[in-house]
């Protein structure tokens, strides 16, 4: 889940998936930080919150500016477990991608 | 998670042979299977811990007597990710006055293809490739007074990312 972008603009998009390995419905968000854990700015997700169903797979794009870090993390994150009292936890999974801008 | 590429490719040569001379001689092809496994971290939480105070009332924790850990395994198809508790941020349910004066931290254990013992958070840990099962601890510390009566609830966040 590491990976490069090239692109000839100050602009980039990428494809990715994510998939639900739960037997029940689940409901995951996407963070888009730089190396340092940081928001990257302007860049987005196309579908910041989504649902899939047990065991499927779903796509979104991640598109913006090239960020002056180069390198951003694409994090997805479960939706909390259980409600009431207790320690719930939650499980994200991390790409990290650089975003090298070609020169013309 | 979840971020997961998995794909499957299928491809197959069909090869024939014939011969003339000797049309009784026996003929073999292979067929080819490729398959392709991305690097992937599956992440999957199986149960939420549980945070009992102490006598004191002042540590609310999965570590003390009647608590327990929560539990989540890692699935990884290379040896290229580590793994990342990150300190809570707080309660998301409480009693008023609940999160006055209070630390927060969290620790994980590990067990499988990765041997991990008490990490605290914000540590990066590299995971072995294969599974991976977790018991995540969380503790909230009160600085001055004791908790009051209620429902509390501490989230923490296992994160795989690529090392």
């Amino acid at each position: 889940m590491k990976g490069e972008v090239r692109t000839y603009s100050h602009q980039f998009a990428m494809l990715l998936t994510a998939s639900n390995p739960y037997n029940t419905p689940q409901r995951f968000s996407v963070a888009l930080r730089d190396e340092w854990n940081q928001p990257v700015p302007r860049v987005q997700a196309t579908v910041p919150n989504f649902s899939l169903p047990p065991g499927e797979t779903g796509a979104f794009y991640v598109w913006g500016d090239v960020p002056a870090s180069k390198r951003i993390l694409v994090c997805v994150t479960s939706q909390f477990f259980a409600t009431g009292a207790g320690s719930p936890v939650r499980g994200e999974v991390c790409g990290k991608y650089d975003i090298v801008q070609l020169q013309q | 998670m979840l971020l997961r590429r998995v794909f499957y490719s299928l491809g197959v040569a069909a090869c024939v042979f014939s011969s003339t001379e000797n049309a009784s001689a026996q003929t073999s092809g292979d067929v080819i299977f490729n398959g392709l496994i991305l690097d992937t971290c599956v992440v999957a939480i199986v149960s939420t811990g549980t945070l009992a105070a102490d006598a004191t009332y002042t540590s609310l924790s999965s570590e003390n007597a009647g608590g327990a850990r929560g539990s989540a395994t890692v699935v990884t198809t290379s040896v290229d990710f580590d793994l990342q508790i990150d300190s809570p941020v707080g309660f998301s349910a409480m009693p008023a006055g609940g999160d006055t004066g209070v630390t927060y931290g969290a620790l994980v254990s590990a067990t499988g293809v990765t041997s991990l013992v008490d990490i605290v958070d914000g540590a990066l840990s590299a995971l072995g490739l294969g599974l991976t099962t977790l018991s995540v601890g969380a503790t909230a510390t009160r600085g001055a007074g004791v908790f009051p009566a209620g429902s509390y609830q501490l989230p923490v966040t296992v994160r795989c990312v690529p090392s």
